[in-house]
């Protein structure tokens, strides 16, 4: 894994740590749902995408946003985003 | 400088209450489904043959019986629905007629669906700022349950109820409407669209280019009601979140302002989920935030006036306070304002 990969991996998990206090980000792996692993709802994993989007100043095309159902898929995306 | 003010506030609830174990019950929906989605726990239902004008002019009594003021005292009425009762008359002659208002004030009906009351502040204002009355009366009043029912994503959220504001000039310099925004972006129409009777979104010829994918899902609806709902909750969500945290922080800004400034913000009540991710990106703490959606659902544009009469029945609203009013809906359409109290 990648020195700039795990940044943007610790910066995510941070961001779902300071606005998603009560999820169990600890057993959250690149490949689990972020809903069903987190117990976020559906709205609640948009507002994830848009903490994901106001950390790294990117925007997330709405056709993409239920792509980004996993960990794993949003930091593949903010790793092309970002370059 | 003169500035438009609130005088007064009233409002008019169906006494029909409407909890969520009945439309989950008629949804195939488990317990809790409601609430964890929307935070809605409870509605109102307006009582067979009771119509929204009535519910508005219900509102509208009471807010000029608080002021202390007649009918006879208005110059003009702004009326806010998302649905009118007759397609003619407007709805804003027929409050007129239900006070015995006898003056020939003009009657404004406004459709800016849950913006309506934001908008409808801001006509009020003009008036007012323009030397063109010294009393308007703004009604918000949403008879929309029952249209609902019908479609699985809208069902949970609606109630109806009537709120009504009594509009006037500020006694001092200090109090009044500081600073109001609105906006209208017609690129997010195909979000959230509910159809009328004589237009059949089916119809190629009607169709808008973007509602492909929505139509194939309407085609599910019953034909009841509206010919079409649909609703993209990811897309609202986002578009609702980061405009009510711009257009809050601006409105701010332009008054000199910051939100840890504000006492009360009033946000519209649509959804728990909305207002809990621009209050956690404006760094509010819910305690000045008040609410009830959970007891009243999504009453469109009544939602804020009722807030707001609920915050000053409460004894909790003191003169010098700052408050600041957003929304955002359908259209896409938003607002938000300012005001000291």
């Amino acid at each position: 894994m990648s020195d700039s990969r795990e940044a943007i991996r610790q910066r995510i998990l941070g961001r779902i740590r300071e606005s998603f206090p009560a999820a169990p980000v600890a057993q959250l792996t690149e490949e689990s749902p972020l809903a069903g692993s987190l117990g976020l709802n559906s709205m609640q994993v948009v507002d994830l995408v848009m903490h994901i989007e106001e950390e790294f100043g990117i925007q997330v095309p709405d056709r993409e946003l239920e792509k980004l159902t996993t960990l794993g898929r949003c930091i593949d995306f903010v790793a092309r985003e970002t370059g | 400088m003169k500035r438009a003010h609130i005088l007064s506030v009233g409002s008019a609830l169906p006494d029909r209450v409407v909890e969520n174990a009945a439309i989950e019950a008629r949804l195939g929906a488990p317990p809790g489904w409601i609430a964890e989605r929307t935070g809605v726990r409870q509605r109102r239902a307006a009582a067979d043959g009771e119509l929204g004008y009535q519910l508005g002019a219900a509102a509208a009594r009471r807010a000029l019986e608080a002021a202390g003021e007649s009918a006879e005292a208005l110059d003009a009425i702004v009326y806010s629905t998302m649905f009118c009762d007759y397609v003619a008359p407007g709805s804003g002659v027929l409050v007129q007629r239900e006070l015995g208002c006898r003056r020939a004030l003009p009657a404004y009906d406004l459709r800016n669906q849950c913006a309506g009351f934001l908008y409808g502040l801001s006509l009020g204002r003009a008036l007012i700022v323009a030397g063109r009355a010294q009393r308007v009366l703004l009604v918000c009043a949403e008879r929309q349950h029952e249209n609902f029912l019908a479609y699985p994503g809208a069902a949970p959220v609606f109630g109806d109820a009537g709120a009504a504001v009594l509009m006037g000039p500020s006694d001092d310099e200090e109090s009044g409407i500081l600073e109001l925004e609105l906006g209208a972006d017609g690129n997010g129409a195909a979000i959230a669209i509910a159809g009328c009777d004589n237009v059949d979104v089916f119809a190629p010829e009607h169709r808008l280019p973007e509602l492909s994918r929505a139509l194939e899902e309407a085609e599910r609806q019953p034909p009841s009601g509206p010919k079409l709902y649909y609703w993209n909750g990811a897309e609202i969500f986002r578009a609702a979140v980061a405009t009510m945290v711009r257009s809050s922080r601006a409105v701010l800004e332009r008054i000199g302002s910051t939100p840890a400034a504000v006492d009360w913000f009033l946000f519209h009540q649509a959804n728990l989920h909305i207002n809990q991710a621009v209050m956690r990106r404006l760094g509010l703490a819910p305690e000045r935030c008040p609410s009830n959606l959970e007891r009243f659902g999504n009453t469109t544009s009544a939602s804020i006036p009722l807030l707001l009469g609920e915050l000053i029945e409460s004894g909790r609203l003191r003169r010098g306070q700052l408050l600041l009013f957003s929304t955002f809906g359908a259209g896409y359409a938003w607002g938000t304002a300012a005001l000291r109290w």
